[in-house]
C-alpha cells in the first residue's frame, strides 16, 4: 500500500524543476522557473522554510546537495548560465560561488562521491560539461570537457566511489542532444571519452548512474525523448543496454534508490513507474506481476485542494 | 526457601532508551511501578507500567513526549526528571500508584542550546532529592530547581565538547563525565566555572555514565566506549583504582545497587547485562577482621584492583544494544533497542 | 473502508498512477527517489510548452513523499519485527552449526526447523491475541477496529499457511501419509465446533440446543469422534439400536498412525472393512427412524453431498477465516481417501474448491500451490500477495533451509532467500525506527561464505539521520562490528563538521583525530590559532589540547598545537630553559605556521627579559645564541612580510589590528633590543663555559 506521507506546498509561483532531499533525507531543497531556491526543514509529515535563495536570473533546472561532511552546501544551476553554490553556515544561507563559464543554460549538475573531495559536474546546453573542484587554496578549479555532446548536454551523473589500486577513480556519465550516452574517465590530468553508447535515436533526456553494490558492476539508466528507458550494464569499459518494456510517452526523469535496486522512471503519461531487476536478471515493474489484474493500484490527485487516494484496479 | 530467578521479555512498539523503578514507599516492600522512555519514533512516549509478582509489566499510562528520551531520574518519590534530546528538561509527576495520574508538571524548555541557538542535546539527568543536574552536548552543566523557571545555575565546563553523565557525589558536589573522557568534579557553591578535580584518562575515549556509591561517597564508576568499567577512589584521583573490562562494545549504563553496594549493574551496545559482584570481598575482609567493621569499601579491596570480580551476564550480547538498567531489591528492569522490556525477577545477591 | 478479500489482497502496489487536472498544461510528473523506498513526486511541464497562465498553475507548487505502508509497522504488529529477529537468528545460527565439515553427513536440521517455524507461528498468534483483546475495547464501526480486525484476519492467515507449510515442506514424513498432520493442522485452526461443543454440554440439555446436531457433524468432520459420541450420550434416546450402532462406528473408526507398526496397506484394508460395515447397516435401514443419525452415517460412508451441507454451513467455517474448502477437503480425505499421498492433496483440493464454490482469494491460492508442493510458487505468491516482507522473508529463509537437499529447487530458492531477505531488510531500514533491525537482516544477505558486510549496509549507515552524538556513538558501533572503516569515519567526519560549524572547535578536533582525518583536523587546529590570536586564550580547547597524547601526530598543525601547549605548562612550571628550547624549534622546524610566528616571538620575550634580571644565576642563559640567531631571523621575516603585506594590501592591515598581532607590532622594537642583548650576554657566557670545559679537558689530560 502506498501512502503519501507528507505534501510540501513549496510556495513556489512557478513549475518546479527539481526537488532533492538532503543526505539524510530530513531537509528538501526545491527549484523553479520563479528563480529562486528554496530550502524546507521536512520531519514526521511537517515542513518549514528554512530559505527562499533569490540569486538567478532565470528558470532553475536542478539542485544538488553536497555531502554533510563538508558541511551544508546546495549547488544550483539555470537557464542564466549560472551555477550557484550556496552554504549554510550559523543557520543563514548565502552563495559562495557563481561559476559563468558556460555559454548556453545549465541543464544539470551533480555532486561527486565524497571520497573524490569536494567536487562537481554541471552540464550545459552549449555541449560542455564542466567539473568543478575545490582546492587547498579554498578556491574552486574548473576544467571542461568542451563539446561532449553536439547540439547540447541535458543530464550528468557521477559514477560511485570505487577505489582500484589506493586511487579512487573519477568517472561520470552524460547524457545529451545527439542521442547519446558517453562515459568519461579523468586521466592523467584530463577528461577522456571512455565509451560512446549508441541505443537511443532521440535526445538523452536524463542519465543516472546507480549506487554501487559493490560487485563491480557498473549500472547506468537512461531516458529518452524517444520514449525509451535503457540500463547499461558495463564491465572493463564493455557495456550492453536492456530496454524496459515500453512506455507511451517522453520520458523525462530516471531516479535510483538510495541502495540502487530500485529505478523510478517518470514521463509525459503522467504515470511514474518503479523498476527492479528480478533474481532472473530481468527489469521487472514492481506491480507488474502475475498478479497484476488484482493488483490495487494507488490514484492521488495532484490538484491542489483534493488529496485523496483511492484504490483502482490496474488492467 | 527463594525461587529461582527469571527473566521474562515483552515486546512495547519503542525502543526505550531509560528505565527507573519509581522509589518504593519503604526500603522493603517489592519493586512494583517503573518508568520509561522512549527515542528515535517518530512520536515518543514516556510510559508508566506495573509489575506484579509474575508476568509481563502492564502498561498503565503513556504520555507523548518531544524529543528523544535520553536520561530519566526520580526528584522525589512521585516526580521524575526526564531529560530530551531537543535540548528541554521535564518533569513528570505521578502520586498514586494506581491511577492514570501521571501528567507533565513542569518543563524547561531549551535548556540545552548551542551558541548559535540550536538546541542541543539534553544527555544526563540527576539529582539530590532537592536540586536537579543535567549535562548536554553544549557541554554546559545545569542547576534546575523545581518550581523556578530559570536555572539555580549555569556552569560552562571550559570546554566545548559533549558532556554525557552527571552525578551528585554529595549535596555540592557534581560529577560530570564527557565525550573527550575526563571526569570532573563541581562544587556548586563556588562561583566560577573551574572545577575541583579533572580526572583524566589517557584514551579520549567517551563517558557515558558515572555512578556513585550509596554510602561510600569516594567510590566512583564510571563507564563509556572503552567498554570497561573504570572504578576511581576520589581521595586519589590521579589515577583511576582500576578498569575492568566485561563488555565487548561500549557500556551505556553503570548502576550500584541502591541497597547492596556491592553489586553494579551495567549495560552497553552489545546489547548484555552484566552482573558485578564484590560481596566476596566484602565478607572476607569481615572474617579477617581487616574490614575495620565495614568501612573499607569491598570495591577498593587489593584483589579488586588486580580484576579479581565476579561478572555474570544476566542478559546475553545480542546484536542491538541494552540502553538501560535499573535494580530495586531483587527486580531488574533494563530495555533494548529491539523494542524488548526484560524483567528479571529474583535476582541473586548477598 | 475495503472489504476482507480486498484487504487481503492489497498488495504491495508501488505503481503510481497521478491523474491531474490541468494535465493539459503539465503533461508528466517528476519522481525522484528518496532514501530507500520513497518518492517526490510533483508536476511537470514539457520544456516545448509555454509557460502556462498563473490561473492554470494552480497546484504546480505542491511536492508530494509518497512512501509504502504497511500494517507491520502498526502498533501491534511491530513486536513480529523485532521477536522474529531473534528466531531468524538463531535459526541461521544453527544451520551454520549443522553445515557438515568435510566428510560428514550433514545434520538433520528438521526438528530445529520445525521448531524456529513453530516459533513463527505463536508469534502470530500471540499478535492476533493481543489485537482480538484491544478489539474488544473500540466502537465496531470504527475505521480503526475494521483495520485492525482486517489485520487480525491476515495474520490467522498467514499463521494458517506457515502452518501448511510446516506440514507439506518442514515436516515431511516418510511414505507421505499426510492425513494426520493435516487433521491436526484444521482442527487448530477451525476450533469453532469444539468451541461450540463446550457451550452445549453446560446446558441443562444439550440434545434441545438448536446446534446440537449441527456440531456433532463438525466434530465428526474433523474426525474427533470421541467428542462426537460424549455428545451423543446427552440424547435422551442414546441407549437405543440406532444410536448405539452409529457410536459403535464412530468408536471403531481406525486412524493411521505413523510408526504404530501397521503398514499403509493394512490400514487402508481395515479402513475399508469399517466403512463397508457403515455402509451396510446404512443400507440396512439401521437409522432410518433418525434422520440426523442417518446423515452421519451418510457422511461417514463418505457421501459427499452430507459432507458438503455440514461444511458448507458450519458456524466456524462460514466466517472469513479462509474459507469453508479447508474444512471441506479435510471432511472429504477422511472418509474417502484416508491414504491420500502428497502428490494427490493438489487434486483433492481443487475438487474441494469446485465443490464449495469459493472465490479463491490469493492466500488460498497460496495454500494451493502449497499443496501442490511448489516452494517456489508459495515464496513468490508470498511476495506479491502481502504488502511488506515479513511472512515472504522467513517463509523463504525456512524453505531454503528445510529443501536444501532437494537439488532442483535448491538454486532458484537461494537466489529467492537472497533476494527477498535483502528486500525485506531494505523495508525495515526505510522505518526510522527499526533500522537497526533492518541491518542486523542484511548481516545474512550476499554471498555464502563471504563474510564481509552486504554493500547495502554502508549504504544505508551512513544515511542514518545524526540527531545526536548518542545515535552517532550507535551508528559508529554498527559500523566497528561489521568492519565497515569508510563508514566509521564518514560518520566521524560529519560530527566533526557539524561541530566546527557550531564553534565547537575541541569537540570538533576530537571527531576528527577519530575519522583519522589530517586535512579537516588542520583545518580545525587552525581555526583554535586564529581565535588564539584574537583572544590569546585556548579557550574550550585547553583541556582537550593538553592530554592528546600520539594522537596529536595526525596532523602538523595539530602537533604544533600540544607542543605549542606544552610550551606553556613548561613555562608555567618554571622550567624556562627547557620552555624556550621547545619554542624555537617550534619555529625552525617549521612546524609553527608562519602567522603565528608574532605571538611566538611575545612568548620569548619575557624569557629574554628573565635572564636579563635574575641576578642570582646569571650564568645560566636562557636562550643560546645560536638559537637567539634562529629569533632575529625570524622576527626579520615577520615584520618583511608584514610591510609586503601592507604596501600590497590594504586588508591586511585590519588583520594585523587583532589582539596578539597588533600587541607584537607595538612591542617589536623592545623584541629586537631584548634579542641583541641577550646575544651578547650569551656569546660571553658561551665562550667563558666553552673555555672552561676545553681548561678542564686539558688539566684532565
Amino acid at each position: 500500500m502506498v501512502s503519501i506521507v507528507s505534501q510540501v506546498e513549496t510556495g513556489h509561483e512557478d513549475m518546479i524543476h527539481d526537488a532533492q532531499m538532503d543526505y539524510y533525507g530530513t531537509r528538501l531543497a526545491t527549484c523553479s522557473s520563479d528563480r529562486t531556491v528554496r530550502v524546507f526543514e521536512v520531519r514526521k509529515g511537517e515542513q518549514s522554510l528554512v530559505a527562499s535563495l533569490r540569486e538567478h536570473e532565470g528558470p532553475v533546472w536542478q539542485v544538488a546537495w553536497a555531502h554533510p561532511m563538508y558541511g551544508r552546501l546546495l549547488a544550483s544551476c539555470g537557464y542564466d548560465r549560472k551555477l550557484i553554490i550556496w552554504q549554510e553556515d550559523q543557520s543563514t544561507w548565502r552563495s559562495i560561488y557563481t561559476y559563468t563559464e558556460h555559454t548556453s543554460s545549465i541543464n544539470s549538475v551533480c555532486w561527486a562521491p565524497h571520497e573524490l573531495g569536494l567536487m562537481l559536474a554541471c552540464a550545459s546546453s552549449d555541449g560542455s560539461v564542466s567539473v568543478l573542484t575545490y582546492t587547498a587554496a579554498h578556491t574552486w578549479h574548473a576544467v571542461k570537457i568542451t563539446n561532449a555532446h553536439n547540439v547540447g548536454c541535458n543530464a550528468v551523473s557521477w559514477a560511485p566511489a570505487v577505489s582500484s589500486g589506493g586511487l579512487t577513480q573519477q568517472r561520470l556519465v552524460t547524457g545529451g542532444c545527439d542521442s547519446y550516452v558517453k562515459i568519461w574517465r579523468y586521466e592523467s590530468g584530463e577528461w577522456v571519452e571512455e565509451a560512446k553508447l549508441e541505443g537511443h535515436s532521440d535526445w538523452v533526456r536524463d542519465v543516472a548512474w546507480a549506487p554501487s553494490c559493490g560487485l563491480g558492476t557498473s549500472v547506468i539508466a537512461s531516458c529518452s525523448q524517444d520514449c525509451r528507458v535503457l540500463i547499461w550494464t558495463g564491465d572493463n569499459g564493455q557495456f550492453r543496454s536492456k530496454e524496459l518494456p515500453s512506455f507511451a510517452d517522453v520520458i523525462w526523469h530516471v531516479s535510483w534508490s538510495v541502495t540502487g535496486n530500485i529505478l523510478a522512471v517518470s514521463g509525459g503519461d503522467n504515470r511514474v513507474s518503479l523498476w527492479k531487476e528480478n533474481t532472473e536478471g530481468q527489469w521487472v515493474c514492481l506491480s507488474d506481476s502475475s498478479k497484476a489484474a488484482e493488483a490495487a493500484a494507488i490514484t492521488a490527485s495532484a490538484a491542489a485542494g483534493e488529496q485523496q487516494m483511492r484504490p483502482q484496479t490496474v488492467h | 526457601m527463594p525461587n529461582s530467578s527469571s527473566i521474562t521479555k515483552s515486546y512495547v512498539y519503542s525502543k526505550i532508551n531509560s528505565v527507573r523503578w519509581k522509589p518504593s514507599a519503604s526500603t522493603f516492600s517489592k519493586p512494583e511501578i517503573f518508568i520509561s522512555g522512549s527515542w528515535d519514533n517518530e512520536d515518543n512516549k514516556v510510559c508508566v507500567w506495573r509489575c506484579a509478582s509474575e508476568g509481563d509489566p502492564q502498561l498503565l499510562q503513556e504520555i507523548s513526549h518531544a524529543g528523544d528520551v535520553s536520561d530519566i531520574t526520580y526528584i522525589s518519590r512521585d516526580t521524575a526528571a526526564v531529560a530530551s534530546s531537543n535540548g528541554s528538561v521535564s518533569l513528570y509527576k505521578h502520586a498514586d500508584d494506581t491511577n492514570k495520574n501521571l501528567s507533565l508538571s513542569q518543563c524547561f524548555k531549551h535548556a540545552h542550546h548551542f551558541q548559535s541557538g540550536s538546541q542541543a542535546p539534553c544527555t544526563s539527568v540527576a539529582s539530590d532529592g532537592c536540586l536537579i543536574a543535567t549535562v548536554g552536548e553544549d557541554a554546559r552543566l545545569l542547576l534546575l530547581s523545581p518550581g523556578q523557571h530559570e536555572p539555580h545555575r549555569i556552569i560552562d565546563s571550559g570546554s566545548d565538547s559533549s558532556e554525557y553523565a552527571v552525578t551528585f557525589i554529595k549535596t555540592n558536589e557534581v560529577l560530570t563525565g564527557s565525550l573527550q573522557g575526563h571526569l570532573r568534579l563541581w562544587d556548586i557553591r563556588k562561583a566560577g566555572n573551574i572545577p575541583t578535580v579533572t580526572m583524566i584518562t589517557t584514551d579520549q575515549e567517551w563517558i557515558r555514565d558515572v555512578s556513585c556509591h550509596p554510602s561510600q561517597q569516594h567510590v566512583v564508576a564510571a563507564a563509556g566506549e572503552a567498554g570497561a568499567l573504570t572504578l576511581w577512589d576520589m581521595r586519589n584521583t590521579t589515577q583511576p583504582f582500576t578498569s575492568i573490562s566485561a563488555h565487548s562494545a561500549p557500556v551505556l549504563e553503570a548502576r550500584f545497587h541502591r541497597n547492596s553496594p556491592d553489586h553494579i549493574f551495567t549495560c552497553g551496545l552489545d546489547g548484555q547485562l552484566v552482573h558485578w559482584d564484590v560481596s566476596y570481598h566484602s565478607a572476607r575482609s569481615l572474617l579477617e577482621g581487616t574490614g575495620g567493621g565495614g568501612l573499607v569499601t569491598s570495591w577498593l579491596h587489593p584483589s579488586v584492583a588486580r580484576g579479581d570480580v565476579t561478572t555474570t551476564a544476566l542478559i546475553n550480547a545480542g546484536p542491538l544494544p541494552l540502553n538501560s538498567v535499573d535494580v530495586q531489591g531483587d527486580v531488574a528492569v533494563a530495555a533494548s533497542d529491539n523494542e524488548a522490556l526484560f524483567v528479571l525477577r529474583n535476582l541473586v545477591m548477598c | 473502508m475495503p472489504s476482507m478479500m480486498e484487504l487481503e489482497e492489497m498488495i504491495s502496489s508501488r505503481f503510481y498512477v497521478i491523474s491531474n487536472n490541468n494535465a493539459e498544461n503539465y503533461r508528466g510528473h517528476y519522481a525522484q527517489s528518496v532514501g530507500v523506498h520513497s518518492l517526490a513526486v510533483y508536476p511537470a511541464l514539457q520544456p516545448s510548452m509555454p509557460t502556462p497562465s498563473a490561473e492554470a498553475n494552480k497546484g504546480v507548487s505542491i511536492i508530494q513523499h509518497l512512501s509504502p505502508k504497511s500494517w507491520l509497522f502498526s502498533r501491534h504488529s511491530r513486536q513480529l519485527v523485532n521477536e522474529a529477529m531473534g528466531t531468524f537468528r538463531s535459526l541461521q545460527g544453527m544451520v551454520e552449526d549443522a553445515t557438515p565439515r568435510e566428510g560428514d553427513d550433514p545434520l538433520d536440521l528438521t526438528s530445529a526447523l520445525i521448531n524456529k517455524s513453530r516459533e513463527y507461528r505463536s508469534m502470530l498468534q500471540a499478535c492476533v491475541c493481543s489485537l482480538n483483546s484491544d478489539l474488544d475495547k473500540l466502537e465496531p464501526d470504527s475505521d480503526e477496529y475494521q483495520e485492525m480486525a482486517g489485520q487480525c484476519q491476515l495474520l490467522y492467515k498467514m499463521e494458517l499457511l506457515l502452518g501448511l507449510v510446516e506440514i507439506i515442506f518442514v515436516d515431511s514424513r516418510p511414505g507421505s501419509l499426510i492425513l494426520s498432520q493435516l487433521v491436526c493442522w484444521v482442527r487448530l485452526h477451525y476450533p469453532a465446533c469444539t468451541e461450540q461443543m463446550v457451550k452445549i454440554m453446560a446446558e441443562e440439555d444439550p440434545s434441545q440446543h438448536n446446534l446440537y446436531w449441527q456440531t456433532i457433524y463438525e466434530l465428526v468432520c474433523q474426525g474427533r469422534m470421541s467428542d462426537a459420541r460424549q455428545m451423543l450420550q446427552q440424547h435422551p434416546y442414546c441407549h437405543t439400536d440406532a444410536f448405539v450402532a452409529i457410536e459403535e462406528i464412530l468408536r471403531k473408526m481406525p486412524t493411521y498412525q505413523l510408526y504404530s507398526g501397521v503398514s499403509d496397506g493394512e490400514f487402508m484394508l481395515r479402513w475399508q472393512h469399517w466403512q463397508a460395515e457403515c455402509e451396510n447397516r446404512l443400507q440396512g435401514g439401521e437409522f432410518a427412524a433418525w434422520s440426523h443419525l442417518k446423515k452421519l452415517a451418510e457422511i461417514m460412508c463418505g457421501n459427499s453431498a452430507s459432507i458438503l451441507s455440514v461444511t458448507m454451513c458450519g458456524e466456524g467455517n462460514r466466517n472469513d477465516r479462509g474459507g469453508c474448502w479447508v474444512p471441506h477437503l479435510l471432511a472429504t480425505l477422511l472418509f474417502t481417501q484416508p491414504n491420500v499421498k502428497l502428490h494427490r492433496l493438489h487434486d483433492a483440493a481443487t475438487r474441494a474448491i469446485t465443490e464449495c464454490c469459493v472465490k479463491l482469494s490469493a492466500l488460498d491460492a497460496l495454500l494451493l500451490s502449497a499443496m501442490q508442493g511448489d516452494a517456489l510458487q508459495v515464496v513468490r505468491g508470498c511476495q506479491q500477495t502481502l504488502d511488506n516482507l515479513w511472512l515472504g522473508a522467513h517463509l523463504t529463509d525456512l524453505l531454503h533451509h528445510a529443501l536444501a537437499s532437494q537439488r532442483h529447487t535448491q538454486l532458484s530458492l537461494a537466489a529467492m532467500r537472497e533476494s527477498i531477505v535483502q528486500d525485506y531488510a531494505l523495508e525495515l531500514a526505510g522505518h526510522p525506527s527499526l533500522w537497526q533491525v533492518g541491518i542486523v537482516y542484511l548481516d545474512y544477505c550476499g554471498t555464502e561464505g563471504v563474510k564481509d558486510a552486504s554493500p547495502l549496509t554502508s549504504l544505508l549507515l551512513e544515511r542514518v539521520p545524526l540527531t545526536s552524538d548518542a545515535k552517532a556513538h550507535k551508528v559508529i558501533n554498527m559500523a566497528e562490528q561489521r568492519n565497515l572503516e569508510h563508514v566509521v569515519r564518514g560518520v566521524c567526519r560529519v560530527m566533526g563538521r557539524r561541530a566546527a560549524n557550531e564553534g565547537r572547535l575541541a569537540a570538533a578536533i576530537w571527531w576528527a583525530v577519530r575519522a583519522k582525518d589530517a586535512p579537516f583536523t588542520s583545518h580545525t587546529a587552525h581555526q583554535v590559532l586564529h581565535r588564539y590570536l584574537t583572544s590569546g586564550e585556548f579557550q574550550s580547547s585547553a583541556l582537550l589540547l593538553d592530554h592528546l597524547g600520539p594522537t596529536m601526530l595526525l596532523s602538523e598543525t595539530l602537533t604544533f598545537l600540544g607542543k605549542y601547549r606544552e610550551f606553556h605548562s613548561l613555562y608555567n612550571r618554571g622550567d624556562r630553559k627547557q620552555a624556550a628550547d621547545l619554542l624555537v624549534t617550534l619555529i625552525s622546524s617549521k612546524l609553527a605556521p608562519q602567522y603565528f610566528w608574532p605571538v611566538l616571538l611575545l612568548d620569548v620575550l619575557p624569557l629574554l627579559q628573565s635572564s636579563e634580571d635574575s641576578q642570582d644565576k646569571d650564568d645560566e642563559i636562557v636562550v643560546t645564541a645560536a638559537h637567539t640567531y634562529e629569533l632575529m631571523y625570524c622576527l626579520n621575516s615577520v615584520v618583511d612580510k608584514f610591510q609586503r603585506d601592507n604596501s600590497r594590501d590594504r586588508g591586511s592591515a585590519v588583520a594585523m589590528e587583532c589582539g596578539l598581532v597588533r600587541a607584537f607590532t607595538q612591542r617589536e622594537h623592545e623584541l629586537r633590543t631584548c634579542l641583541a642583548h641577550n646575544l651578547a650576554r650569551a656569546i660571553v657566557t658561551e665562550s667563558s663555559s666553552h673555555s672552561v670545559t676545553a681548561m678542564s679537558g686539558i688539566s684532565a689530560a
